[in-house]
């Protein structure tokens, strides 16, 4: 069973913190359409908003992928990075497939697959 | 489904954890929103970061307006809200070509509120099997996997892929900045590489 780990803010904190982010998620998702024709977007703000999924999700993802109890790894020191290997696997079955699913799960049976084989390793007489 | 998985292992009681995905409602956002929570980052970086992630929902607004333009504003805020990507990714096709215009708020109704109870649904699911699932898993990578499965199909050509090397690279160099600012660091950095590099195409292909 998983632990239920302290949250650091009240449940109260934590609502209003949905509130904030929902509210202002809400506001892309109807600024245009509710206000059509009668905003414009500067253009380079357009061209700028195409480059942000890429580099937010990348910026959110490598840092915890990387380092292993605050030392970084990027692909082994000492011991092989196992998160790092399976998210590399994953990520190639996702550029190939296509398909979020597929990818999750290899990923997945990828990292189970590296965390026996160094268990395996570190243990062998 | 991962991600009421993921609300229960943050500490999120179920109704915190089905008021966030009703109330924000973007995967990717929540499951950020989460891990930051988790890594106790500052409040206004969570925001900004969870909010960043959604900017991309004023392309699918700005692309979205034009069919929906004749209704009344309660039928455009609620389309608004169901709009997600998988949501704007089928329908835009169809509105673009062959739906008839007094159709097209159901069309996009239909369809984007049926993928808001199937989300809606496997937060539940998730949230519910949360509790049952051993650590040993490691069902937190699965967290991860999801965030590389959205982030290969935004990278579509070079610029998008520069803007992601340096996005993850620079918040690599710059996680010892307090309050995880070190993301929003790198994120800028990564949209500002991308911008650059389009730039110089396309001065490239100007004669």
């Amino acid at each position: 069973m998983i632990p239920t780990p302290v949250l650091a803010m009240s449940e109260a904190a934590i609502w209003l913190l949905f509130l904030a982010i929902g509210a202002l998620t809400l506001t892309f998702r109807a600024a245009l359409i509710v206000l059509a024709g009668r905003l414009a977007i500067p253009p380079l703000i357009l061209r700028a908003l195409r480059f942000v999924p890429s580099a937010v999700l990348s910026a959110l993802i490598v840092p915890p992928l990387v380092f292993y109890q605050g030392q970084l790894h990027l692909l082994g020191q000492g011991w092989l990075n196992e998160r790092v290997l399976a998210g590399i696997i994953a990520a190639a079955v996702m550029w190939r497939t296509k398909r979020v699913l597929l990818a999750i799960s290899v990923g997945m049976v990828a990292l189970w697959g590296l965390q026996f084989l160094i268990y395996q390793l570190q243990y062998m007489p | 489904m991962i991600t009421g998985v993921a609300a229960i292992a943050t500490g999120f009681s179920l109704p915190l954890a089905m008021g966030m995905t009703v109330i924000i409602f973007a995967g990717a956002s929540q499951l950020a929103t989460m891990q930051l929570l988790t890594a106790g980052a500052a409040v206004a970086v969570i925001v900004l970061t969870a909010s960043m992630i959604n900017l991309r929902f004023l392309l699918y607004s700005a692309s979205l307006a034009p069919h929906f333009q004749h209704l009344p504003l309660h039928w455009k805020l609620l389309l608004a809200y169901f709009t997600t990507d998988p949501a704007y990714g089928i329908t835009i096709g169809a509105l673009n070509e062959h739906i008839p215009t007094p159709m097209k708020h159901w069309y996009y109704a239909g369809a984007a509120g049926l993928l808001w109870v199937g989300w809606i649904i496997g937060t539940l699911t998730g949230a519910l099997l949360g509790t049952q699932i051993p650590t040993e898993w490691s069902l937190d990578f699965a967290i991860s996997l999801n965030f590389i499965a959205v982030l290969i199909p935004s990278i579509r050509d070079r610029a998008t892929l520069l803007s992601a090397l340096v996005g993850g690279g620079v918040a690599i160099v710059a996680r010892g900045l307090p309050f995880n600012l070190g993301l929003i660091v790198g994120a800028l950095c990564g949209i500002g590489a991308g911008l650059l590099l389009e730039q110089g195409q396309r001065r490239e292909q100007q004669p």
